[in-house]
């Protein structure tokens, strides 16, 4: 991130200043620290919303991800008390592609965290090493507590994971599927039942719950896979586009769960690209561009209405209005 | 607010189609090194034969009065097989296809020209063309005159385009019923059926041995009627140098494959006109999901709900149906059929029931690539691969055990060999249980993905070219290993039933063994490899 923007995010939050002078010749936004209650994550030795100084201190590389056989500094530093998620130096290149690089993230438990990108920025990327589908080329990953890489066991028992582009068993029915998930996760097959019925009923899949998932509308296959992945209780969610194509109906339902299950103590950490599904549900966000969370913080230390505008000031989006494009105009040759 | 759109000649239609199929053609190269290798095997191939075929009609004596029907034969079933095997066996590329025409403003004409050079790049149309290219230079060698060969030319580039058209009319045909999933699955289960057709096949060429020549006359002069037959006729007809009864047959020909262009490009409106329908919601309301009917008996872990999915998924993915079902009928209808030819009823013939076990096994050695994109699902919870293959493969030995059992009491009655049946049964155990451990261990080696498209007849390839070939071929041979010993007892022992059931009780406890150490292994496998599999099973 450029200098530049580190001036427009100060004027933008309206808090109080520490001016830190970027240097033009190499440190980026990912090693300047906070700026009023938002922070730049990486050496933030102060903030209390991202505990990352302690894991700041390791120097991390792939043999961490190893741990277990050769990781000469031991696993993960102790985990901090309230973090639900802590990402530390995370990186994956897809050949010469870097798509997450060294990226640094804390999720406060009890939470609503938004993860925002733009398409191609990492999101997907970050979410699936976290919840143990790609294995990370170097950094740590923890839920809950729990170490992911290298032995993700004990993660998965705390996480409930809706994927964007997986599905689940298409050919079960809704009900079907519910109690493969809650008897996969262990729950005896009476509570799987009790709370498939629940959840089918609180997502409005009651009528449907004995047709093949195959059948589902794209919001009702998304409503399915959140009720897979909440049935065993989870201490984290993590959903990755949830809202992607979903109609307002289907939406609200599913905020509705969401809603329930974090005023009882769940945290959900969520992907989008839309900033006002963003704004309207989480009290937490983060901006991550080109594998980096360039941002973070809580969400009402920012004025209501502007996350947009710091997003794309963040990640230095643009218009079209540069482009020539004066064939669109009506009357032009 | 449009302009509309530029008309664009046809010859701008080919070479855009032409440059869009090669530039995905190349684009294949980045999806790693599996695809590379597939990619640069195809294509080798396809040139190897090609030349191999055109240097040999180029160099043999064309003039020879037995080629006039060998060439009407021969183009004849060719031109079949352009029709039924890309359907059941290799799929149709539809790398691009009507479907993605819809959106874009173009005739009928342009939608034809377009597909028809997109189908023509391809390792397929290149052996075709080099094959046919050397009938032409060999005709061209032979013959005084430039007649026969042009009108030679003009057969083998008709030929060409109709066996194009003529492969990509099956889908288009079956489009309206390919447009509900419904419509679909059946339509998997009918084109596995026809592969059996096609394995069938080879009684009919040993039929074809006794064949007299009156018979083989017979024949010709039914097929040459068919566009390909009559094709090949034609360049027959210009080999042996009679140009204008070759330039009568190229009409006739010429008159089929306009008739097949007429036939796909009306198909082709009605499919570009067709919207998908859901099937039918299933109304039915089980007392208890999932465990209901043959799973009822399951315990209600995490083991028996595995079970429990595989067992619903054998029933409802239609590419497990097509697997049970060509176990059912290799391990019935070969011994059968084998029985029957032979003319006396073997009492040791029982034993082959065991072939539906083996063909279970095989169809088990790549359990995650047949999840697909719900591979994730299982691989993410909390319970162990071990745990996971228990319950899969408890899903897999059940039915198989079953198609033993009816496939033993059909050939025990066919045969009177009924002694050997509670051989042929334990047996049957005792190499599905060595086999699913040796299948577990594939699994997690070499996992392809599966995919389900919404054509039947036109994906489930692994997109892997040769390699998926190379690997799947890997992994019968080492099930073959695994299951090397108790075959090659069975048959030293196959005189004498009691020793059958002898060398099967022994063989049981081994392989329980055997599956324990390979499960064993394939599960501290899997733990450290999920990513790779689930990364191999749904490439991004």
């Amino acid at each position: 991130m450029s200098l530049g923007t580190v001036g427009f995010g100060i004027s933008v939050f309206h808090q109080p200043v520490i001016f830190l002078v970027v240097p033009a010749w190499g440190i980026d936004a990912q090693d300047v620290p906070a700026i009023g209650s938002w922070h730049l994550p990486g050496l933030n030795d102060a903030s209390d919303l991202v505990p990352t100084a302690a894991l700041a201190r390791h120097r991390l590389d792939r043999r961490f991800v190893d741990a277990d056989r050769s990781n000469p500094l031991g696993t993960m530093p102790p985990p901090s008390a309230p973090a639900a998620v802590e990402l530390a130096g995370l990186r994956k290149r897809f050949g010469d592609k870097v798509a997450v690089d060294n990226l640094w993230l804390t999720v406060p438990r009890g939470s609503f965290f938004g993860l925002v990108g733009p398409n191609g920025a990492g999101k997907t990327t970050t979410l699936r090493m976290l919840t143990g589908l790609l294995r990370p080329d170097g950094g740590l990953v923890r839920v809950a507590g729990a170490d992911v890489w290298p032995d993700p066991t004990l993660a998965k028992v705390r996480l409930g994971l809706v994927p964007d582009g997986l599905t689940v068993f298409e050919r079960l029915t809704g009900a079907e599927m519910l109690v493969y998930a809650g008897l996969l996760r262990g729950l005896p097959e009476d509570e799987a039942q009790s709370r498939s019925r629940g959840l089918l009923d609180a997502l409005g899949l009651a009528d449907d719950a004995d047709a093949l998932i195959v059948d589902y509308s794209h919001g009702m296959r998304k409503k399915v896979v959140l009720a897979s992945a909440l049935i065993h209780r989870p201490d984290v969610l993590v959903l990755d586009e949830p809202f992607e194509g979903i109609d307002p109906v289907s939406s609200a339902a599913i905020r509705d769960v969401l809603h329930r299950y974090r005023d009882h103590g769940g945290t959900v950490l969520f992907s989008s690209h839309v900033m006002e599904v963003v704004e309207r549900l989480c009290d937490h966000v983060a901006i991550i561009a080109q594998g980096r969370i360039l941002a973070s913080g809580p969400l009402g230390s920012l004025p209501a209405g502007r996350l947009e505008d710091v997003f794309l000031h963040v990640v230095g989006g643009r218009g079209a209005t540069d482009t020539d494009l004066s064939w669109l105009e009506r009357g032009s040759a | 607010m449009s302009t509309g759109a530029v008309p664009l000649s046809l010859w701008r239609i080919v070479h855009l189609f032409a440059r869009l199929k090669i530039r995905l053609v190349r684009n294949e190269w980045r999806r790693g090194v599996g695809a590379r290798v597939g990619l640069v095997l195809s294509w080798f191939s396809a040139v190897v034969v090609g030349l191999s075929g055109g240097a040999i009609l180029a160099a043999v004596d064309l003039t020879d009065p037995r080629a006039v029907r060998a060439f009407t034969l021969v183009g004849a079933g060719t031109g079949l097989a352009c029709v039924v095997l890309p359907a059941v066996a290799l799929g149709i590329s539809e790398v691009i296809g009507p479907d993605h025409l819809r959106p874009f403003p173009l005739s009928r004409r342009q939608q034809l020209v377009g597909l028809l050079t997109a189908a023509a790049i391809g390792p397929v149309p290149l052996t075709g063309l080099l094959v046919l290219v050397g009938a032409v230079v060999g005709i061209a060698r032979l013959t005084a005159g430039a007649l026969p060969t042009l009108v030679a030319g003009g057969a083998v580039v008709t030929y060409l385009g109709g066996a194009l058209a003529a492969s990509r009319l099956p889908s288009v045909l079956l489009s309206r019923l390919l447009n509900s999933r419904r419509g679909r699955d059946a339509a998997l289960v009918l084109a596995s059926l026809l592969g059996v057709v096609v394995y069938a096949f080879q009684f009919v060429v040993r039929a074809a041995d006794r064949l007299s020549g009156p018979a083989l006359v017979r024949v010709t002069r039914v097929v040459r009627w068919l566009p390909p037959g009559a094709l090949g006729r034609s360049v027959g007809l210009a080999a042996a140098g009679q140009a204008a009864l070759a330039a009568r047959w190229l009409a006739v020909g010429v008159a089929g494959v306009a008739a097949v262009l007429v036939v796909w490009s009306a198909a082709m409106r009605r499919q570009l006109g067709l919207t998908p329908t859901p099937a039918r919601a299933r109304r039915s309301r089980p007392t208890e999901p999932l465990f209901d009917g043959l799973s009822s008996a399951l315990p209600r872990t995490s083991i028996g709900a595995v079970a429990a999915r595989e067992l619903r998924y054998q029933w409802r993915d239609p590419r497990r149906r097509v697997q049970a079902i060509t176990a059912l009928v290799m391990g019935l209808v070969w011994p059968v059929v084998n029985n029957l030819q032979r003319g006396r009823g073997r009492s040791a013939t029982v034993l082959f029931a065991t072939a539906a076990c083996w063909l279970v096994v095989f169809g088990a050695t790549n359990q995650f690539g047949l999840d697909g994109r719900a591979a994730w699902f299982d691989l993410s919870s909390n319970t162990g691969p071990r745990r996971l293959f228990l319950g899969r493969n408890l899903a897999l030995f059940v039915p198989g055990f079953l198609a033993a059992a009816i496939a033993c009491g059909v050939l025990g009655g066919l045969t009177g060999g009924w002694s050997y049946v509670p051989a042929a049964l334990v047996v049957s155990a005792a190499g599905m249980v060595a086999g699913l451990g040796g299948a577990n261990l594939a699994s997690v080696l070499a996992p392809m993905p599966v995919p389900e498209g919404s054509n039947p007849l036109s994906s489930g390839g692994p997109g892997r070219g040769c390699l998926a070939s190379l690997l799947y071929g890997v992994a019968l041979a080492g099930l073959t290993v695994v299951l090397a010993p108790l075959v090659i007892a069975v048959t030293v022992q196959r005189r004498s039933a009691s020793a059958c059931l002898v060398v099967g009780l022994v063989a049981l406890p081994c392989a329980v063994g055997v599956w324990w150490v390979l499960t064993a292994a394939a599960s501290r496998l899997l733990r450290t490899r999920v990513p790779e599999v689930l990364g191999a099973v749904n490439p991004r």
